[in-house]
C-alpha cells in the first residue's frame, strides 16, 4: 500500500499535470524545430556550451517562468479552495504536505532539462563522427545537477514569493532589477548570477563548477523554502488571510498600481536588452560596405618569428612577407648596431599587427618598433624601414632617452641619422631623391639652421618631408666630420643629463657638438658647402622647376588659387596651404591640391573670417613623396580700395 | 436620453480614477508632442509627432479604456445589476462604446489642435481635413478592435498576441505589405505631407474593418443574453494559461521555422564586375578596380561554375563573389560569412604574382559545393568525395599537374596496406592527420582509380549521385540521404563495392610508387609532441619537440600552428590559430608561447611547405590536454 506521503506527491503531480505537459511540450518543440530546419545528422550536444550567450538567458527565462507560474498558487490554492481543512484532517502533517508539493514542483520543472538532454543524446548518436566520438556523459550529468540547483533556487524563491499572491511576479521582477542594478555597481556580484549555473566554462572535458554561485543560490533556495515552510506549517493562517484582504482593499490596489511602474521599467529593460543587436563575436571582422548585406570574416590570429635581433609579431595572413624579411633583417640590423658600436641585447620587438596603419611606414618606441607591414609590399622598402626604426631605437637607448627631452631641437638629427643609415645600408639608390628637396631649398635660401633646430616651425614653414631631407644631409656631414665615434659620443654624452639639460635650439646644438670636441659652425659650413656643391651639380634640374605663384579669386564663398607654374614637369603638381593665423600649428593648416588645371580651394568663411588669410604655394612630387613650398605670404579676400 | 445620461454618469463615476490615469497618459503624450515640435527644426515636425502620438499613445489609451469600460464591468459581474434595470442590453453596450469613442476623439482633437498650431507652415483646410479624417478613422478602427477584445475577457491578450503574430507571419511569409493596407496605411509616413489626395482605399478598408469589429463586439455582448461575454470575463485557469502559452510558443516556432526556410536575398557586391553563364553568376573585384580585368575573371569563373553545374547536374549553384585582399599571403584564401543573404564570398590576393590560382580554384569550388548542399557534404560519409572532387575536376580540365596529386597521395599512404575501406569512414580524422591538401590528393587518387575501372562517365555518375542528390535539410534527410552515400552510389553507378574500389586504389598507388622511385621516400615527414612544464599548481607552459625525417641537409623554417580549444571544440580553422616560425633543427625543441591552465586543451601541429608537393605537409593535427 502506498504511503500517505507518496499519495500526496502523486496528488501534487496530478495538479501539476498542465505544467508537466508544458515542460514536455517545450522539450519536444526544440527538437521539432531542429528536425524541421537542420540535417538530423549534423546536430550535436551544442546546448552544453551555451555559456555567455543569449541561449543561457533564454533558458533561464524558461526555467524562471515555469517555476514561478508553478509555485504561484502552490500553497495558497489550498487556502483559497478550502482544501487545506480537508488535508489537515488526513493523517499527514503540514510539513509532509509541504515537502510533497516542493518535490513535485522540482520534478515537474526538471522534466524539461531531463527530456532536452535525452533528445540531445539521441541526436548526438546520429551525428557522431570520428572527430566527435565522445558522449560527454559527465558533462551532461553536471549540466543536469547544475540545472537542479538553479531550479531549487527558483522553486524556493517562487514558493516564498507566492505568499505575496498577486505581488509575487512583481516582487520577482523587482528582485531581478535590483540584482542587475547592484551588479552594475559591484561587478563581483555577477559571479552569483543564476545565469552562471547554465553551462559554465568547460575545462578538461567537464564544467568548471561555479561553487560560489551553487552554494549561494542553493542556500537562498533552501532558506526561502524554510521560511515558506515555517509560514505554511507553523505560522498562523490569519496572516495570509489578512494579506489577501489588504490586496483587495483600495490601499492595496494603489500599492499595486504604484508598483507597476518599476515593473514596467524592468520589462522595458529586459525587452531592450533582448532587442539590442548582438555585437559580432570576438575575433571577427565585419564589413558592412562590401555589398547588400553585412559580411563577417574571421580575424587572422597573430604569428611570431624570432631572429637574433628581432622578435616579429604579425598577422598570420602576412607570414610570407615576414618570412622574406626575416633572413635579411638581422644582417641589416647588425650594420646599425655596428654603426652605433653597441652589442645587441634582448631582441627588439617588432609589432606588425597594425593592419590599418596607412599613414606611416614605421614607428619606434623604447625597445620596440611598429611596422606597417600590410601597406609596404616591397621587401627593400620594408628592410629600409626596419633599419630606420632600429636606428631610432638605438639612438633612444644610447642616449637613455635623454634626447627626447630636446626632441623639437634635435628631431632633424634623430630623423636625419635614421634616414642616413636607411639610405646608406639599404636604399642607396634612393638617396639622391631624398636629398633633392634639401638641395633646392638651400639653393633658394629658404632655411637656416635656426629653423632646422626648431622642427615644429620647420614643419610649419616647409613641410614635414624636409625634416628627413635636411636631416639626412646634416647627418651625413656630421658622420663625415665627427666620425662614428663622434656620433656615439653625442648620444652617450653625459652632459645631456647635466649642463645641456636646460638648453634648446641653436645654443643646445653649439654646446652639444662642442662637448664632443667639435665646432658646430665649422660643421655647418661643411653642410652648406656640400649642399651648394650638389646644387651646382643639379643646376639644370633645379632651374627646370618653376617657382609657383598664384592668381587668387573668391567665388561663391570659396577662395580659389590658380597656381601659375609654367613649364611644371611631370610628375609635379601644384599644391596650396592655407591658414588664418600666421602662428597656426600644422594641424590647423588646410591643404588643397590643384589637379588638372583646377584651382586650389578653401572655404573663405573658415580660412579668412575677417578677410585676411595666409597662403603658401608649392609643387609636390607624388612619386617621390615630397613638396617644395614657397614662403608663406598674407592675402585678402577683398580687393584693396582704389 | 435620460437613461443614457445616467449610464454615462455611472461609467464616469465608476472609472473616475482610471480616467484620471488616462488623462495623465494623454498629458504625457501632449508634452511629448509639444517638446518634439519645439526641438525639431523641420517644418513637418509637429505632424510627425502627431503620427507618433497616433501610433504609440492612442492604441495604449484605447486598450486601457476598453479594459476599464468592458472588462472591469464583466469580470466584476456588475453588468448583472445593469441587466436588472429597465434598459436594453444594447443600450448599455452602446453607451460604453460611444463614451470610449468620444473620449478618444476629444484626445485626438486636442492633439490635432496642438500639432496644427505648432506647425511653422500652417496646413490649409484641405490638408487639415485629410489629416483629421485619416486620424479619426484610424483611431475608430483601433478602438473597435480593442472594444471587441474587451468582450473576449480573459482571452483578450491571447487574442491580441495571436493577431499580432498573425500579421507578422503574413508580412514575413508573403509579399503582403500590411503597412500599406487599411488603418496602417492611414497613419503611414505620408500623413504629415499629403496635401491633396485622400487614401480612399485605405479609408474604405478601415471603415469595413471597423464595421466588422464593432458588429463582432455587439454580437459577443448580445448573444445568449450576454452570457458568452460574462463567461469569457471569468478568471483564466492554469490549463487555459498553459494552453495559450503553448499555442503562442507553437506560433513562435512556426515563425522561426519560416524564417529558417525563407530563401535569403542574393548578395550584391557594391563594386566589381559580374558575368553570367546559364544560371551561374560570378562577380570579381580586384584591388585596382580595373573593369576589364574584373570582367574577364568574372567570365572565366562563371564559365567554370556553369561547367561544374552541368557536369554534376546540380539543381543550382550559388553566386560567387571574389574580392581581392592585398594584405593576404598569395597562398591564403578566406571566405566571408554573408549575413542574411545568399552567395559565396571569397577573398584572396588574386593579382599577386605568386597567387596559387589552381589551389584557389579547388578551394573555392569545394566551398561552392558545400554551400549548394547546405553543408551536407561536410558530413564524414561524403567528405572524401568532396575533398577529391575539386582536384579531379581540375584534372579533367587539365588545369592541374596530375603527377603532383599522385605524389601527395603516395606521401599520404607510405604503404598500400594502410589504405582500407574503413579509412573512408573516418575521413575527418584522416584529413586532420594529413592536412587538407594532402588528404584531398589522396581522395583524388581514389577517384582516379575509379576512373580507371568505370571510365569518366562512371565517375561522373558516381559524383552526381554523391554530390548532387537533393537531400532536404530536415527530418526527411534520414531516408533520402542514404541514396547519396558513396557506398550505394558506387554500387549503382559502377556496380562496385567499396572494398573493390580500395583494391583498385591500392593498385594505382603501387604502380605510381614504382614509377616515382625513391622520390616519395625523400619527402620530409614531421612529428611533433607537446610537453607540459608545470610553472605552479595553476599555470603550465608547453614545449614543442619536432622531428623531421629524413633529416634535412640544411636548416629549415617550419611553422607551428596552435590555438586553445573552447568548450567542446575538436578543431579550429586556420585563421583562428596562432603561428610560430621555428628554425629547424636549432629550435626543434622550444617553448610554445603562452601560459596555460590545467585542463585546457591545445590544438596544434607543425607544418612545412614542400615545393615538390606544392603544399604543406603537417605533423598531424592533435588536441593536447594540459594536465
Amino acid at each position: 500500500m502506498a504511503s500517505p506521503f507518496r499519495v500526496l506527491v502523486g496528488k501534487e503531480l496530478l495538479a501539476f499535470r498542465p505544467f508537466l505537459a508544458f515542460s514536455v511540450f517545450l522539450a519536444v518543440l526544440d527538437s521539432v524545430l531542429v528536425l524541421l530546419t537542420e540535417y538530423p545528422t549534423r546536430v550535436r550536444l551544442d546546448f552544453l556550451t551555451t555559456q555567455h550567450s543569449d541561449s543561457a538567458a533564454v533558458l533561464f527565462f524558461i526555467f524562471a517562468a515555469l517555476a514561478l507560474a508553478l509555485t504561484s498558487g502552490i500553497l495558497l490554492r489550498e487556502y483559497d479552495e478550502r482544501t487545506l481543512e480537508f488535508l489537515d484532517g488526513l493523517p499527514v502533517s503540514r510539513s509532509q504536505l509541504f515537502a510533497a508539493k516542493v518535490l513535485a514542483a522540482l520534478g515537474t520543472v526538471m522534466a524539461y532539462p531531463l527530456l532536452a538532454s535525452l533528445e540531445g543524446l539521441v541526436m548526438h548518436a546520429f551525428a557522431r563522427d570520428s572527430l566527435h566520438q565522445a558522449w560527454h556523459l559527465g558533462l551532461l550529468a553536471q549540466s543536469l545537477w547544475l540545472d537542479g540547483v538553479l531550479i531549487l533556487f527558483l522553486i524556493g524563491v517562487g514558493t516564498l514569493l507566492s505568499l505575496l499572491r498577486r505581488f509575487s511576479w512583481m516582487a520577482a521582477l523587482l528582485m531581478i532589477f535590483s540584482f542587475r542594478l547592484a551588479a552594475g555597481w559591484f561587478p563581483a556580484l555577477e559571479g552569483y548570477s543564476p545565469l552562471v549555473l547554465i553551462a559554465p566554462p568547460i575545462r578538461g572535458g567537464l564544467y568548471v563548477v561555479p561553487w560560489k554561485a551553487v552554494l549561494a543560490l542553493g542556500s537562498i533556495g533552501l532558506l526561502s523554502l524554510l521560511l515558506a515552510w515555517v509560514q505554511f506549517a507553523r505560522g498562523s493562517d490569519w496572516l495570509l488571510i489578512a494579506w489577501g484582504r489588504f490586496q483587495r482593499s483600495t490601499p492595496g490596489k494603489i500599492l499595486l498600481v504604484l508598483a507597476l511602474f518599476p515593473v514596467l521599467g524592468v520589462c522595458i529593460f529586459l525587452l531592450a536588452s533582448f532587442a539590442l543587436e548582438d555585437p559580432p563575436p570576438a575575433g571577427v571582422q565585419v564589413d558592412s560596405d562590401l555589398g547588400s548585406a553585412e559580411v563577417r570574416f574571421p580575424d587572422w590570429k597573430t604569428a611570431e618569428l624570432r631572429t637574433q635581433l628581432y622578435e616579429f609579431v604579425y598577422p598570420s595572413n602576412l607570414r610570407s612577407r615576414v618570412l622574406e624579411l626575416a633572413p635579411v633583417a638581422d644582417a641589416a640590423g647588425r650594420k646599425v648596431f655596428d654603426f652605433f658600436q653597441t652589442e645587441p641585447g634582448e631582441p627588439i620587438a617588432v609589432d606588425a599587427t597594425a593592419n590599418d596603419a596607412t599613414h606611416y611606414a614605421g614607428l619606434a618606441e623604447w625597445q620596440s618598433i611598429t611596422l606597417a607591414l600590410a601597406h609596404q609590399p616591397d621587401l627593400k622598402e620594408l628592410e629600409g624601414t626596419l633599419v630606420h626604426e632600429t636606428a631610432h631605437v638605438l639612438i633612444d637607448e644610447l642616449s637613455n632617452r635623454r634626447l627626447r627631452d630636446h626632441f623639437n631641437t634635435v628631431r632633424v638629427f634623430h630623423e636625419g641619422l635614421a634616414s642616413y643609415l636607411e639610405h646608406d645600408f639599404v636604399l642607396t639608390e634612393k638617396r639622391a631623391q631624398l636629398r633633392f628637396p634639401a638641395i633646392v631649398l638651400r639653393d633658394r635660401r629658404l632655411f637656416d639652421f635656426e629653423l632646422m633646430a626648431d622642427s615644429t616651425r620647420l614643419e610649419a614653414e616647409l613641410g614635414i618631408e624636409v625634416i628627413y631631407s635636411l636631416g639626412e644631409r646634416l647627418a651625413a656631414t656630421l658622420v663625415k666630420g665627427m666620425g662614428q665615434d663622434g656620433i656615439v659620443c653625442l648620444l652617450r654624452n653625459p652632459d645631456l643629463a647635466a649642463g645641456l639639460r636646460h638648453l634648446q635650439g641653436v645654443p643646445f646644438w653649439q654646446a652639444w657638438i662642442q662637448s664632443c670636441g667639435h665646432d658646430l659652425e665649422s660643421l655647418l659650413g661643411d653642410f652648406y658647402l656640400a649642399l651648394d656643391q650638389d646644387a651646382r651639380r643639379l643646376r639644370g634640374q633645379i632651374d627646370a622647376l618653376p617657382r609657383p605663384r598664384g592668381r587668387i579669386e573668391v567665388e561663391e564663398g570659396n577662395i580659389l588659387v590658380y597656381v601659375l607654374a609654367p613649364g611644371l614637369p611631370k610628375p609635379w603638381e601644384p599644391v596650396c596651404r592655407f591658414k588664418s593665423d600666421p602662428q597656426a600649428s600644422v594641424d590647423d593648416v588646410h591643404v588643397s591640391y590643384a589637379y588638372l588645371e583646377e584651382p586650389c580651394r578653401a572655404e573663405a568663411q573658415s580660412i579668412a573670417p575677417n578677410g585676411t588669410f595666409y597662403l603658401q604655394i608649392g609643387i609636390t612630387n607624388f612619386d617621390a613623396g615630397y613638396t617644395l613650398y614657397e614662403p608663406w605670404f598674407p592675402a585678402t579676400t577683398t580687393p584693396a580700395a582704389q | 436620453m435620460k437613461t443614457w445620461l445616467i449610464l454615462v454618469r455611472k461609467e464616469v463615476r465608476q472609472h473616475l480614477w482610471a480616467l484620471a490615469g488616462l488623462l495623465l497618459i494623454c498629458m504625457l503624450a501632449y508634452l511629448n508632442l509639444v517638446a518634439y515640435s519645439l526641438t525639431e527644426a523641420a517644418p513637418s515636425a509637429p505632424l510627425q509627432a502627431l503620427r507618433a502620438f497616433l501610433i504609440v499613445y492612442m492604441p495604449l489609451t484605447a486598450l486601457l479604456l476598453s479594459g476599464r469600460l468592458v472588462v472591469a464591468e464583466y469580470s466584476a459581474g456588475t453588468q448583472v445589476f445593469l441587466e436588472g434595470l429597465p434598459l436594453a442590453r444594447v443600450t448599455m453596450v452602446t453607451v460604453k462604446y460611444l463614451l470610449g469613442l468620444v473620449l478618444l476623439f476629444l484626445a485626438l482633437a486636442l492633439a490635432l489642435t496642438l500639432a496644427f498650431s505648432f506647425s511653422s507652415v500652417q496646413p490649409d483646410l484641405r490638408q487639415s481635413t485629410i489629416i483629421a479624417l485619416r486620424s479619426a478613422v484610424y483611431l475608430w478602427t483601433i478602438y473597435s478592435f480593442f472594444f471587441l477584445g474587451g468582450f473576449l475577457g480573459r482571452y483578450r491578450f491571447p487574442f491580441y498576441g495571436l493577431v499580432g503574430l498573425g500579421f507578422l507571419l503574413l508580412t514575413y511569409s508573403t509579399d503582403v505589405d500590411l503597412s500599406r493596407w487599411g488603418p496602417f496605411a492611414l497613419v503611414d509616413n505620408t500623413l504629415a505631407f499629403e496635401r491633396s489626395n485622400l487614401p480612399w482605399m485605405a479609408l474604405l478598408w478601415s471603415a469595413a474593418l471597423l464595421i466588422v469589429l464593432t458588429s463582432a463586439a455587439y454580437a459577443l455582448a448580445l448573444i445568449r443574453e450576454g452570457s458568452v461575454a460574462a463567461l469569457t470575463a471569468q478568471k483564466m485557469s492554469y490549463r487555459e494559461k498553459i494552453a495559450f502559452t503553448m499555442v503562442f510558443m507553437a506560433f513562435l516556432t512556426t515563425f522561426t521555422y519560416l524564417d529558417e526556410r525563407k530563401d535569403p536575398e542574393p548578395f550584391e557586391l557594391v563594386l566589381g564586375s559580374s558575368a553570367h553563364d546559364g544560371y551561374a553568376t560570378a562577380t570579381v573585384l580586384t584591388a585596382y578596380e580595373s573593369e576589364e580585368t574584373d570582367h574577364q575573371m568574372a567570365q572565366e569563373w562563371s564559365r567554370e561554375l556553369a561547367a561544374m553545374q552541368r557536369f554534376l547536374d546540380l539543381a543550382w549553384v550559388p553566386q560567387v563573389f571574389i574580392v581581392e585582399r592585398t594584405d593576404l599571403d598569395p597562398d591564403l584564401f578566406e571566405q566571408g560569412q554573408i549575413q542574411d543573404a545568399s552567395g559565396v564570398l571569397a577573398r584572396a590576393h588574386i593579382t599577386h604574382p605568386d597567387f596559387r590560382a589552381g589551389a584557389f580554384k579547388a578551394w573555392l569550388l569545394r566551398r561552392v559545393l558545400l554551400d549548394a548542399s547546405r553543408q551536407r557534404l561536410e558530413e564524414e560519409t561524403y567528405a572524401w568525395v568532396l575533398d577529391g572532387f575539386s582536384l579531379y575536376w581540375l584534372d579533367e580540365r587539365s588545369q592541374i599537374d596530375r603527377g603532383i596529386l599522385m605524389l601527395r597521395a603516395l606521401w599520404a599512404v607510405p604503404q598500400e596496406d594502410e589504405l582500407e575501406a574503413a579509412l573512408l569512414g573516418r575521413w575527418l580524422s584522416v584529413r586532420e592527420q594529413l592536412g587538407q591538401e594532402v588528404a584531398a590528393g589522396l581522395a583524388y587518387s581514389g577517384l582516379a582509380a575509379l576512373r580507371q575501372r568505370c571510365g569518366p562517365e562512371g565517375v561522373q555518375d558516381f559524383l552526381r549521385r554523391v554530390l548532387a542528390t537533393p537531400v532536404p535539410r530536415d527530418l526527411r534527410a534520414l531516408w533520402t540521404a542514404p541514396a547519396a552515400r558513396p557506398v550505394r552510389a558506387l554500387q549503382e553507378a559502377c556496380g562496385l563495392s567499396l572494398e573493390e574500389l580500395v583494391q583498385d586504389w591500392k593498385a594505382l598507388l603501387a604502380e605510381n610508387r614504382r614509377q616515382s622511385g625513391l622520390l616519395v621516400e625523400s619527402l620530409p615527414r614531421l612529428e611533433m609532441d607537446l610537453e607540459v612544464e608545470a610553472f605552479s599548481s595553476l599555470s603550465r607552459g608547453l614545449r614543442h619537440r619536432i622531428t623531421v625525417t629524413p633529416r634535412p641537409a640544411q636548416a629549415l623554417l617550419l611553422e607551428v600552428r596552435y590555438g586553445r580549444l573552447q568548450g567542446l571544440e575538436v578543431r579550429k580553422e586556420p585563421q583562428k590559430l596562432h603561428l610560430q616560425v621555428v628554425r629547424y633543427p636549432d629550435r626543434a625543441e622550444d617553448a610554445l608561447p603562452g601560459t596555460y591552465t590545467p585542463g585546457e586543451r591545445v590544438y596544434a601541429a607543425a607544418q612545412l611547405y614542400v615545393p615538390l608537393l606544392r603544399c604543406n605537409v603537417v605533423s598531424g593535427w592533435r588536441a593536447w590536454e594540459v594536465d
